[in-house]
Order: structure tokens, then sequence, then C-alpha cells
């Protein structure tokens, strides 16, 4: 029995990791997980947590699978890198973080020609990983048979992200009550887990008492969370791309890098009608849709969290031995162990 | 510690792990510069240990850190090898021991293979061994063509098993383009009488596409008498070599045609 370790350091790693314990265990195979402190215990009472060193030793991943930037490097086991999203340069930047390599993993699992070719450049010139273009796990959990429930009204999702400068979040409240008062729509609200910003919670915990048709959710369970809505409302987010895979549309605020995929709109006023317009699902922006979400993701079978397996074999058994040595790193190496040490007290 | 376990043995991995309980409990088939052990675990697989020598101080840093060690280099070939549609044992683990002053010991675990070494045919005539010379020139042919040069192509490393050649002790092995040249001379060192051997080069040149296969098998001839002239000089061999299988038998080859 193989045994796989799904690190989650924040909350949105559930939803991207569990498409891959299911295939773990249709498998017959083994996963566990290690949240880090930042992550909330949102775990099933049938999902296994381990909780020091001496038990993940013990556990002997042949994998540590992690949606984040980093992993612990002294964790026994081939580290995999499968996204926390999709590279949606958010920031105007020559080069997106996306691409930063830390020295961490021995395997990125990429997801489609946006981010592919990059990674393989790197790995070529780098040579201490390698690149499977396996599609994104949490795409896997897309693929549900059964139809969205019926509502009798259109319901909105609007989920901002975190970064000052780039999130809409501080300037939408005022925005979000004249809609949701005049406007015969419903509302979802989510924020994104590094939005902890009381004050700023606690206005829309406020607003939604205040306005029957809006619901405020600190935590966005992805998939589950898009199937209640018919349209994104955002700013910036890698969570853009997610929500257009499930064939919706989105509307945004001052998006860093707009395409004919959204209706982007540059001040709060122009947002109302915008959502009228996207609600209908104009043919053009549909068709835009569909390349652009092609162009992120290759796979649409739902094989993802398989192939994500099966790279982990296939690199231990014809890659692994032919593998340059990793950065010596002390530095960031040194951060971690303080990071782990910290996470135990 | 360095650790590598084929995810397909990973139900024995907490043996692997433990290679010092394996060689304890195997048992010794070679014991020379290096160590072989045969092994067969409880749901019967079979296994054949590798353990290497420590190395000297020096190479024990370099194989730590400029150049994989001779264990990892043989998983490396061994699978280079299978990708490419040659037999060689499946890999199931490598272990070392590692410390700031280098690799400690090491160990490479793969499969059992049966098969027969091809020592036996030092003392074969031509008329007996032509079609499974003219099979291995075409094998090593496909071989080089693939861009792999088993660099230690002799009689101990190539075993006859019921599905054909099958290559063992991969750590030595060359990629790139391979010339003829080049892929002759890397079988100088098999146990042949002088008109086998002419018979494996002309088939290899065959194979390899070349214009003029006499004059490969005749330069073949000569490169091995030089090889086997400087052989029993350095190392003092006797006109009549022999060797002793892991099953107890005996082969015999005489130079003396060879290097005539």
């Amino acid at each position: 029995m193989k045994h796989y370790l799904l690190f989650a350091s924040h909350s949105y790693a559930f939803s991207i990791l569990r498409p891959l314990q299911e295939e773990i265990r249709r498998r017959g195979d083994e996963a566990a997980w290690w949240l880090e402190y930042s992550c909330p215990d949102l775990l099933r009472p049938d999902e296994r947590r381990l909780s020091n060193l001496r038990e993940v030793r013990a556990f002997a991943p042949l994998a540590v699978i992690a949606p984040g930037n980093w992993v612990y490097p002294f964790f026994p086991g081939v580290k995999v890198e499968v996204f926390h999203g999709y590279p949606m340069r958010k920031r105007i930047e020559a080069v997106d973080d996306h691409f930063t390599l830390r020295g961490w993993w021995d395997i990125y699992c990429t997801q489609g020609p946006s981010s592919t070719p990059v990674f393989n450049r790197l790995a070529d010139s780098n040579g201490w990983f390698a690149v499977y273009e396996t599609g994104w796990c949490k795409v896997d959990s897309f693929r549900l048979a059964a139809p969205e429930p019926e509502r009798k009204r259109p319901c909105i999702l609007y989920a901002p992200t975190f970064s000052r400068g780039i999130s809409s979040v501080w300037e939408m409240p005022d925005t979000l009550e004249r809609l949701a008062r005049t406007m015969p729509w419903d509302w979802i609200v989510t924020f994104h887990p590094l939005i902890t910003d009381p004050q700023l919670i606690r206005r829309y915990e406020e607003l939604a008492r205040r306005c029957p048709n809006v619901r405020f959710s600190r935590i966005n369970e992805g998939i589950k969370t898009f199937r209640q809505t018919d349209l994104l409302l955002c700013d910036s987010s890698s969570l853009i791309v997610e929500y257009l895979m499930t064939g919706k549309p989105v509307v945004t605020l001052r998006n860093t890098h707009p395409g004919p995929y959204l209706l982007d709109v540059q001040t709060p006023e122009e947002i109302g009608p915008a959502i009228s317009t996207a609600l209908a699902r104009p043919q053009q922006l549909m068709t835009e849709i569909e390349r652009y979400t092609s162009f992120h993701e290759v796979h649409h079978d739902g094989r993802n969290s398989a192939r994500v397996l099966d790279a982990i074999d296939d690199f231990i058994q014809h890659k692994q031995a032919s593998m340059r040595r990793k950065p010596l790193n002390l530095w960031r190496k040194a951060q971690m162990l303080v990071r782990y040490l910290k996470s135990r007290k | 510690m360095t650790e590598l376990v084929n995810p397909e043995y990973v139900h024995l991995a907490p043996l692997l792990r433990n290679p010092e309980r394996l060689v304890a409990a195997g048992r010794l088939i070679h014991s020379g510069r290096n160590r072989l052990y045969a092994f067969t675990t409880g749901d019967g697989t079979a296994l054949c240990i590798k353990q290497y020598r420590v190395p000297n101080l020096l190479n024990r840093l370099v194989y730590r850190y400029l150049r994989p060690p001779k264990g990892l280099r043989a998983w490396r070939n061994s699978d280079a090898l299978r990708r490419a549609g040659f037999l060689s044992p499946e890999n199931v683990a490598y272990i070392q021991e590692d410390s700031p002053l280098g690799i400690g010991r090491n160990w490479y675990i793969s499969r059992w293979q049966d098969g027969a070494t091809i020592y036996r045919w030092g003392a074969l005539p031509l008329r007996t061994l032509a079609p499974q010379l003219d099979a291995l020139a075409h094998c090593a042919a496909r071989m080089h063509e693939a861009g792999l040069l088993l660099t230690d192509f002799t009689p101990g490393n190539i075993l006859l098993t019921t599905g054909g050649f099958c290559f063992v002790d991969t750590n030595r092995m060359h990629r790139g383009r391979i010339d003829i040249a080049c892929g002759l001379r890397s079988m100088r060192g098999l146990w042949l009488q002088p008109e086998a051997a002419e018979r494996l080069a002309l088939a290899y040149a065959e194979a390899r596409g070349a214009h003029d296969p006499q004059q490969w098998a005749a330069r073949f001839l000569c490169w091995r008498k030089r090889f086997w002239q400087r052989r029993i000089h350095r190392k003092h061999l006797p006109l009549e070599i022999v060797h002793t299988d892991i099953d107890g038998t005996q082969y015999r080859f005489n130079l003396q045609t060879t290097i005539q």
C-alpha cells in the first residue's frame, strides 16, 4: 500500500487535495493530512491527520503533495507541487510568481499551455525537478454528474482577492448594498483566507444581516459554492479561471490583465449593467471563455488526480535517479525549521 | 540516508530500507570488490542485492557531491535500457548512507534474474554459436543505435534468458551517438574463439549498415588481440583463464588462438 501525505497550509488546500485523496483511496492506497497552523482543521471523521515529524516518518509517505508555495524539506518522500491556482499574472510584473522556483519541489504538476512550456524551460535549465502536465486536481471535482439545483433568481458570487492595491474588498460594501437592494439578484460573498481584517469582516457581516438576499461566508468551498451561483464578481484572482471552468461568466472590477473572456469595468457604478449583460450569456463572451479555459486547463476528462499519482510513480522509477541536486537553500531551510518548531508549540 | 524505492515494491519498503538485514539473511553469491547477495522475501519476490565497497575518502566526497554513485548509476542505466526495450532486471531500491564526509555504504537492489552467463561461449565452436552470435550482434546494434553503450559488456554481465539477452551490472554505460568502432570495441572482452568473434563483428557491422563489414571484422579481431595481450600482460593472466559461475560450474577460455 502506497502512502501519500497531503500538505495543507491554507483552507483552499482541501478542495484541491480531496479529489486526489479520493483517487488514492480508489487505488487502495492511503492518504494522511498535514495541517499547518495557518490552516483550519476542516478534516472529516474518516480523514487521518498527522501532527508531528515522528508520525510523518512512521507513515513514510511515498510523496508529499502540496498546493502551496512551500513544504518542509525534511519530510520524507518526493515533494510534489500541485498549485493553488492558475498563472493569472494578477500583479503587473514581468515574471509571474507562479513560476518562482523555491527549491522545494521534485515534481511540478502543471495544468496546461499557460504553465507547462514555462516550467519545461525552467526544468531544462535547472535540472533538479521534473514537469508533468497532469492538469489540476481541483478540476476533477468540477465534473459532477448531478445537475445544479434550480434557482428562482440569479445568484451572484462576490469573491475578492486579498492583495492590497488589487482587491476591491474595501470599496465594495456600499455598491454591494445598493445592488442587493435594487436588483432582483441573490448574493453570496466569500473571502480569501488571507483577508483577516476584523473590521472589514464585521462590515460584511453587518451587510449580510441588513440585506436578506446577501449571504456572507468566510470560506469559499470551491465547486460547492460555484454550483450555487450564476456569475462571479471579482477583481484579480486565480479564482476567476476556476469559475470560468464551470462555463459561467465573470464580471471584474479593474482586473490587472483583462481579456475578452471577462466583462471588466473600471468603476463600481458600471458593475450593475455589466452583470445584467453577462447574465444573458452573450455568444461571443462564452466562446472566449471556452478558448481561455482550454489555454489554462488542458485536460477535461476528470482524471487529473490519477495523472498526478501516475506522475509520482513515473518520476521515482525513471527520473529521480537522474535529477541534479536541489539547491542547498540553507537560509530557506532554516526558516522552514523555525516555522515547523513554532507550529509545534 | 538516500533512499529510492520503486513504487511497485512499496509494500517491501520497511524491509528494503534495512539492507543490512537483507544482506545478513541473504545468500552470498559473489564476494570481490563488491558483494552480491540473493534474497527471497516472504511473498516470494526474489531479489538481488549488490553491496558496493565503501570508496576511498576522495571518491566518497566525489560520489556525494559531484558524481552519482555506482548504485544510482546502475538504477538509472537499467531503467534506460528497459525503457529502450532491452532486458535488464527491474529496479527495486537503492539505499545509500550519507554523511558530510561523503557517501558510506550503498546498496542497489533489483529483481533476481534467472539465466545463464555467456562464459561458456569461450569454449564453443562457431557452428554451435552462430545463431546466438547473430542475435547478440543485432541486439547490441539496436542498443547502440538507441544511443546506449554498455562499457562493461562482458560475459558475466550478459544473461541468456527465455526472453533474450538480459543485461546486468549496468553501472557503466555511456549515452550519446555510438559509432561502429566504439560499439565493436565495447565487445572486445567477450569470451569467443577468433572465428566466433569474426562472425559477431560481421553480423554487428551488417546490422549497423556498414559498407565494408569484412574490414570491420578484421579491425575487431585486431583490437581484440591487443586487448587480451595487454590484459594478460597487466594482470599476469595464464593463457587459459577459468571462471567459476555462481552455480559452481567452471568455464575455461583458451587465449592461445586469440592473441596469435
